[in-house]
């Protein structure tokens, strides 16, 4: 049965960026996929101004591949956030599974999606609008 | 026949390669010793060229051989021109579209600085290697943006 769950959640904007995010990007700067054993891919891009050199965004991709307990430790870190989200939507169509988390100031953009035995983790701080 | 008959009789001849050593020394007299008029004065001048053992050869050849010796000099000189020219060029050419492509590269790549990959445990961090990737990943990012403005518009409304 095809399950679809949309949830928005509106908090109070201008949350300290101290508590935003701060246990998935934990997750994210450990170096729990920093092994070979992790059967994970982690891409960090950096784009710049290119006249400045200002860093204009930063967007962070995690592949996990057959590692439930990393996956799992991504969920519980996306969960924990909902709270303090501006935009939070939750959808599971029974293959795959997938939260989009949005903040404002400065925007990021993180989202999740498990399909089988992988996850991809995505995540991205705007800093200014191209 | 006349003395002028025969000897035309003996220019044919000698113009077939007919004649023999008498009768060409007959010609060279005949031609040297007769106001031949301007009819025959060409072949006054070539039977005079003849008998003074075809000097006009001699001073032919010598001319050319001046020509033809500095020639090759001159054409030496002209393909050394011609490639230190085509050197010359090449390299600025190539300067060119080396500064120009190095630029644009050392541009795109500054734009990405900071940027790595790690695989498997691998940590990559030559931008140049790895953007492809990174220019992938960001239009990911772009269309997930696109996505979440979408989102928030419809949120807000």
């Amino acid at each position: 049965m095809k399950r679809l769950i949309i949830l928005f959640m509106f908090c109070v904007m201008g949350m300290s960026e101290g508590f935003a995010q701060q246990h998935i990007d934990a997750l994210l700067r450990g170096d729990l996929y920093n092994n070979k054993k992790s059967n994970t891919t982690f891409r960090m891009a950096v784009k710049r101004d290119p006249v400045t050199g200002e860093v204009i965004k930063k967007v962070s991709e995690l592949v996990v591949r057959d590692n439930k307990a990393l996956m799992k430790k991504f969920i519980e870190a996306f969960k924990a956030e909902q709270a303090g989200v501006d935009v939070w939507q939750e959808q599971d169509n029974g293959n795959v599974y997938d939260v989009t988390a949005i903040w404002s100031k400065p925007k990021r953009i993180y989202k999740f999606r498990i399909s089988g035995s992988v996850m991809v983790i995505s995540t991205q701080v705007i800093y200014k609008e191209e | 026949m006349t003395q002028r008959e025969h000897i035309e009789q003996l220019v044919e001849k000698f113009l077939d390669g007919r004649t023999t050593n008498a009768e060409e020394r007959e010609l060279y007299a005949w031609f040297r010793s007769n106001d031949v008029g301007e009819e025959w004065a060409e072949l006054k001048a070539m039977f005079a060229w003849y008998e003074a053992g075809m000097p006009e050869q001699k001073v032919e050849q010598t001319p050319q051989l001046e020509l033809r010796s500095p020639r090759p000099e001159r054409r030496g000189l002209w393909i050394a021109v011609g490639a230190v020219a085509g050197v010359a060029a090449s390299v600025v050419v190539a300067l060119t579209v080396w500064l120009t492509f190095d630029n644009s590269q050392h541009n795109d790549l500054s734009i990405y600085a900071g940027s790595y990959i790690v695989d498997g445990g691998i940590r990559y961090d030559n931008i140049s290697d790895i953007e492809g990737d990174i220019e992938a990943m960001l239009e990911r990012a772009d269309r997930i943006e696109q996505s979440a403005d979408e989102l928030i518009a419809w949120a807000q409304l």
